[in-house]
């Protein structure tokens, strides 16, 4: 399904919603840059810069449909701290320092790009990459509480801030704080505004007109006393954002002096590895705000990013990233296409221009308030309390990486981040050398089911985690969208959240996109914590009890099923189970456990679905397989019969005098399958006609009586939800034939 | 085109461990089903005790001891194997094997293993003794495009029909490299997508061709799969997820070395972590012979 093509004629279509929507957009991404700029220290119209070279070049070549560019915010501390240490006393130096720094990374991505890396933000553990933001949150917000208030004190990290707090208070500025706060309130109450016209205008335009208004009102421009309840304060121009009043001016070129130095290099890949990891993500995120389901090309984007990185160093910009906020806007106002980019750049670029002298007007404490917000969304306090019930491990990873970034900085703490993730997994596998082995060898194998053309089978074997999944999504990206996926993890030892993480999210895009998507085999896995996302692993042992165990997502879509039809859903593990000895099918195998059991009735006649642990042979010998079978226990005996899927040395064998029992008139039948029963004539009476039209339409078991009850049997491996709704249709409507 | 069967003579090397006894009765039975001549070697001294020890074992199994001969030979176990073979031109080479071996042992090859890299003939390396000696169901063989696999089909097929086996389902493997493996986009998934279904129905052809000859002479139930997905790795890890019972695969190309392994690829695959028990076909013994 696509409502838009590609090029020329896609833009046709979609130019006027564009350029609709790419007025908010302008409006918000002026803003948010030029917050983003006074906060990394550099001048403020170098992270406005991104947004215009972003759209007015990148956007024709870039490789997602609705992005709109701009500056990474993840790069707050590091440039801030980059300018600094590059630059010492002299802010201006260390900018062009800085800059040439970024035009280096920004080959860096190209390169990447280039060999198709895009992945690389999926190598990243999920808990390190959420703890990089939430420290990222906390950098922005202890850099902009100064701002906030007024004060001239400024703290580098959050145990400077403890330390100078007392001062801190004591130097706020009450006018400024009144802005702030009021800035504040606006970000986090407009979405809670139903008023249609407050809705209309975002909130960080709301908070840019009110503050010009304000800092207009009490003179801040001017450098006014102001006298309050007998208390004298100071406003002047330095609470406001300082714009040159040239645009030209704005343009500052790279100095690429101290490239022999270790600094700059460390700089160089601290802002390639960043700026990757957060472009990376936001694509993904963009990807899924897309209202026409496009997939977009992650290495395309990372190659054009960097390029657009490169020209936007050049000119004395900050890197490019495809942002997440510009282009949520930019969908919720109806943008559709690429050229949404291209018109808020322009836009951006002619609002600068024309209005520098009103902008000059913004108090820095008003755009303190937009950045503490989006702190404070990038902190999610939400996600960190779900952290617990992942699992110990998780609490492990996500807090030592918070602690060493917030002491380092974010290239260390993604380092510690991972080493402390393969240790536990190290634990948890206890042996290095399975660790190592699992990044040299493939592990999946994807492959069509026979009968039907659009179902994959995707089987893992072995260990699965963050440094092999892209393994894992390579072999599912290749599987047409609308594609019915079955991920089979029993073979699998062990999972850990990364790859769960991963998993829901292809899940949620593979459906979205028209396609099936269900995993199976991870029912009687062990997990650390009460989450259905936690780590899985196999261990030997009893599992606990159903109510102390989080579900599976097929054990819950399982359960939701017997509800709707009012089953019952028995989730216990059951040993030692006597019942399947009479079926021939399991006469050499031995049934080890049961579990997930569904049970129904159609007329005081019981139906039976189980999965079943079975093995074959003993000792080192033994080989473990899984299945779901049904049983249909009837209250009247039935003569003993199988019935199974013919196949070609049947046919001879059929015609030298063979026990396989034919119908006549029905011809599909016996030639499909091979019906076998020590009693022709009760056979024969037990198929009546309407029975047998009934197979020959619906059969796609094996079948086995037992004088009592039937054995349906699938595939020797679990089956997904959906085959579990359609085994229970045929059985329902198969007790339904026989009884009638 | 050569084919290595029927298989004439049938050889194993004994040894008094605890599998020994499960090792012999299987050969003896493989040998009498195959109804060919059973060479038992001994890598060891020669003594009256471990011959009547032997004789005694071979009575168990009940075969004919007119068509059992018994070799000691002394020096390096694997030359020994490999010698006795050639020199009783022994078409089968039975072996028992640990499903999966430490890194280790992988690394400085078991018996059985450096068996399968040097074997001149063909091959049966046994995990599962149990299972062979109750029913030989699944069978799956490789039907990678190239000149052994024919032979390599129709042996399996031979083979499957002497043991009893029901199924035998021929995996393509595709390697994905030869189209493109990208889909980045859409539109790259559409390519890609349409590139693939082309390369199946030409390797899909060229297996039906196959299984319409194995159909003239007589054939198990035949299914075939092409699977996208890296040489020798794919086809072990389709058997164990469809529970298959033997695997049958060519010989290797060439000898295989302390490299093959270090970076691993098609057999070594397999040979890492039998899936289950594994018949490696070698076509060149017969010419010799």
């Amino acid at each position: 399904m696509k409502l838009f093509s590609n090029g020329l004629k896609g833009w046709k279509q979609s130019w006027k919603g564009d350029l609709r929507a790419s007025i908010s957009v302008a409006f918000i991404a002026i803003p948010l840059g030029l917050g983003i700029g006074l906060a990394s220290g550099v001048p403020p119209l170098a992270a406005v810069i991104p947004c215009v070279v972003g759209g007015l070049f990148v956007s024709w070549i870039s490789g997602g449909n609705i992005t709109v560019h701009s500056t990474p915010k993840m790069l707050i501390g590091v440039t801030a701290a980059a300018v600094v240490t590059l630059g010492g006393t002299n802010l201006l130096l260390g900018y062009q320092l800085f800059l040439a720094a970024v035009v280096i990374a920004g080959g860096i991505q190209l390169l990447l790009g280039l060999f198709r890396l895009g992945v690389i933000g999926d190598l990243i553990p999920a808990s390190v990459i959420k703890s990089l933001l939430s420290a990222v949150g906390v950098i922005i917000i202890v850099k902009q509480i100064p701002d906030l208030v007024g004060s001239p004190i400024h703290p580098s990290n959050i145990i400077d801030l403890i330390k100078s707090l007392p001062e801190l208070i004591q130097s706020v500025n009450p006018p400024v704080l009144l802005i702030g706060s009021i800035s504040l309130a606006i970000m986090f109450l407009h979405p809670r505004f139903e008023f249609p016209i407050i809705k209309a205008v975002p909130s960080a335009v709301w908070v840019v007109l009110l503050s010009i208004a304000y800092s207009y009102t009490l003179g801040f421009s001017d450098g006014k006393q102001l006298t309050i309840l007998d208390y004298n304060f100071a406003v002047g121009s330095s609470y406001l954002i300082d714009l040159p009043s040239n645009i030209v001016d704005a343009i500052a070129t790279p100095n690429f002096s101290q490239w022999k130095t270790g600094v700059f290099w460390n700089i160089v890949v601290a802002v390639a590895v960043i700026s990757s990891i957060e472009g990376v993500l936001s694509a993904k995120a963009i990807d899924r705000l897309d209202p026409l389901k496009r997939k977009s090309n992650l290495n395309k984007e990372l190659r054009v990013v960097g390029l657009g990185t490169i020209f936007s160093g050049f000119i004395g910009g900050l890197p490019i990233i495809p942002g997440i906020v510009p282009s949520s806007v930019g969908v919720s106002h109806n943008g559709k296409g690429q050229l949404m980019d291209v018109f808020q750049a322009l836009l951006v670029l002619a609002l600068v221009v024309l209005l520098s002298n009103q902008l000059q007007h913004i108090p820095l404490a008003a755009l303190a308030g937009i950045l503490v917000h989006t702190g404070y969304k990038l902190f999610n306090l939400k996600e960190i309390l779900n952290i617990y019930r992942i699992g110990w491990d998780q609490i492990i990873i996500f807090s030592s990486t918070l602690i060493i970034t917030l002491m380092y900085d974010l290239i260390v703490g993604i380092s510690i981040g991972i080493l402390v993730t393969l240790t536990i997994h190290i634990i948890k596998l206890r042996s290095v050398i399975k660790l190592f082995t699992i990044l040299f060898r493939p592990n999946v194998v994807a492959y069509q089911e026979y009968d039907e053309y659009f179902k994959f089978h995707v089987s893992v074997k072995g260990y699965c985690n963050f440094l092999n999944y892209p393994r894992l999504k390579n072999a599912m990206d290749v599987i047409p969208s609308d594609a019915s996926i079955n991920l089979d993890l029993s073979l699998a030892e062990f999972i850990d959240h990364t790859v769960m993480e991963h998993l829901a999210e292809y899940e949620e895009n593979h459906i979205r996109r028209g396609g099936n998507f269900e995993v199976i085999g991870i029912d009687k896995h062990f997990s650390t914590g009460n989450h259905p996302l936690a780590m899985r692993f196999k261990k030997e042992g009893k599992l606990p009890l159903p109510e102390e165990r989080i579900l599976t997502s097929r054990q819950q879509k399982m359960q939701a099923l017997a509800q709707k039809l009012e089953w019952g859903f028995d989730l216990s593990v059951r040993r030692y189970i006597t019942t399947f000895e009479k079926f021939h099918f399991f006469k050499f195998k031995t049934v080890d456990s049961v579990y997930n059991k569904l049970i129904g009735t159609v007329d005081t006649n019981a139906i039976t679905i189980q999965d079943v642990d079975f093995h074959e042979g003993e000792l080192q010998f033994k080989s473990e397989r899984q299945t779901t079978v049904a049983i249909l226990g009837l209250n009247e005996p039935i003569p003993l019969f199988t019935i199974e899927k013919e196949n070609f040395l049947d046919r001879v064998a059929a015609f030298a005098g063979y026990d396989d029992i034919d119908f006549q008139n029905f011809k599909k039948f016996s030639n499909t399958f091979r019906l076998k029963g020590d009693d022709e004539k009760a056979v024969r009476a037990f198929f009546k006609p309407d029975l047998l039209q009934f197979l020959e339409e619906e059969l796609q078991y094996k079948l086995e009586s037992a004088g009592n009850s039937i054995l349906i049997i699938g595939k020797e491996r679990p089956m997904s939800e959906a085959e579990v709704q359609n085994l229970i249709h045929f059985c329902t409507r198969m007790l339904y034939v026989i009884l009638r | 085109m050569p084919v290595p069967f029927p298989f004439k003579t049938v050889a194993t090397a004994i040894a008094f461990s605890p599998y020994a006894e499960a090792n012999l009765h299987e050969s003896a039975r493989i040998a009498k089903m195959l109804n060919a001549n059973l060479v038992l070697i001994h890598v060891g001294a020669e003594t009256t005790e471990k011959l009547n020890q032997l004789e005694l074992l071979v009575t168990q199994t009940g075969i004919d001891k007119e068509r059992v001969k018994i070799e000691f030979r002394e020096g390096d176990a694997v030359n020994c194997i490999l010698d006795s073979c050639k020199e009783n031109t022994v078409d089968l080479l039975i072996a028992g094997a640990m499903k999966k071996e430490n890194l280790l042992k992988f690394y400085t090859g078991s018996i059985a293993r450096n068996l399968c890299r040097k074997a001149e003939c063909s091959i049966l390396l046994l995990t599962d003794r149990s299972v062979i000696r109750n029913k030989c169901r699944e069978i799956v063989v490789s039907g990678s495009n190239h000149d052994k696999t024919e032979g390599t089909v129709r042996t399996a097929n031979y083979f499957g029909k002497v043991l009893g086996a029901e199924h035998i389902t021929i995996v393509d493997e595709i390697d994905p490299k030869a189209t493109g493996n990208q889909a980045d986009d859409d539109a790259q998934l559409a390519e890609t997508a349409l590139k693939r279904k082309e390369l199946q129905r030409k390797e899909e052809e060229r297996i039906s061709s196959l299984k319409e000859q194995l159909e003239l002479d007589g054939s198990l139930s035949v299914n075939h799969k092409c699977i996208f997905g890296k040489a020798g790795y794919t086809i072990g890890h389709y058997s164990t997820a469809n529970g298959a019972d033997l695997l049958v695969m060519n010989s290797p190309d060439s000898k295989l070395g302390i490299m093959d392994r270090v970076f691993t690829h098609d057999l070594e695959y397999v040979l890492s972590d039998l899936p289950c028990c594994l018949m490696i076909v070698n076509q060149t013994a017969k010419v010799i012979a």
